[in-house]
């Protein structure tokens, strides 16, 4: 499933991005051999196995893409509501479908990461403007508080005049 | 710096590392008496406090300067708090709802948002590779 930048253009505004970042719901053992496999194909390993990280990277040297794989993305519960609420996407082309995270948890996850910077932040914004009113505000606010964030959450909507 | 970053700074100095008030004013960059006042005052509300040392065996006691229980609880909720200050400034703000509404264009327009985003990047990719960037001279 499609998170981060690449996820933004289903439900936020359209910017830029390096990288492609994938959530992933597996095990350890399952995202080891995931990662054998993409190395035997041709992907460049950007760090070794650690059962304790919560993603791992690959680059596609053909293309020169990095994919960032997450196992624990922040703030992200992997359960049947957030898979109910994840949205079809084409983002290469008509022949090729994918799933993108839902836009009530991809703010969750901006918020809720790390190393949160200001594009996080906007990235966030830009999807309470754009679905000002079509949000599943009870779920969002649910999964904030899970996440910690339901303080930053209720700023930033009250900053932005999207609440 | 506001005042209660500063307390916030001495006291989590404090808690890793055994410091003289000295040491501490050396440490903490900007006006002098502005630190020491600030630690008298940190020390009136014990949230620190000044410890003897005797493992210097040659000289006088050395006076250690040490964050308290109450000066870690301060130290806790102080990081809690700064972790949900916005990065954002109004001007991010402001960008953020700009491009949120020409996304919305977009939309109106019925252009999809990935065939823009894949033009978007395309673009970006094509400058970043035919960029000319002044060779190093040496």
């Amino acid at each position: 499933m499609l998170i981060g930048g690449f996820a933004l253009p289903a439900y936020g505004q359209n910017r830029t991005t390096q990288d492609v970042d994938l959530a992933i719901a597996t095990s350890y053992e399952k995202a080891v051999e995931l990662q054998v496999h993409l190395h035997k194909t041709g992907y460049q390993l950007g760090s070794q196995p650690n059962l304790e990280a919560p993603f791992f990277f690959v680059t596609d040297l053909k293309e020169m893409l990095e994919v960032e794989m997450w196992m624990k993305p922040d703030g992200v519960i992997f359960d049947a509501d957030l898979l109910r609420r994840r949205v079809k996407v084409r983002p290469f082309n008509d022949s090729f479908e994918m799933f993108a995270i839902g836009p009530e948890d991809f703010i969750v996850n901006k918020l809720a990461r790390k190393d949160r910077g200001v594009q996080d932040e906007q990235d966030a914004i830009s999807v309470l403007a754009k679905q000002k009113g079509k949000l599943d505000y009870s779920y969002l606010k649910k999964r904030a508080n899970k996440a910690d964030v339901i303080g930053l959450l209720e700023t930033l909507m009250q900053k932005s005049h999207t609440n | 710096m506001l005042q209660t970053d500063l307390a916030a700074t001495i006291l989590s100095y404090c808690i890793k590392t055994d410091l003289t008030v000295t040491e501490l004013t050396r440490k903490v960059s900007g006006n002098h008496d502005k630190t020491m006042a600030l630690i008298k005052e940190l020390e009136e509300r014990s949230l620190l406090i000044r410890e003897i040392s005797r493992r210097h065996s040659v000289g006088r006691p050395r006076q250690y300067l040490r964050t308290t229980p109450l000066g870690r609880q301060f130290l806790s909720e102080y990081n809690r708090l700064h972790d949900i200050s916005l990065r954002c400034n109004e001007n991010d703000v402001r960008k953020a709802l700009h491009q949120a509404e020409l996304a919305q264009r977009l939309d109106a327009s019925g252009i999809s948002p990935y065939e823009r985003f894949q033009e978007v990047n395309e673009i970006a990719r094509n400058i970043t590779r035919t960029a000319k960037t002044k060779q190093n001279p040496r």
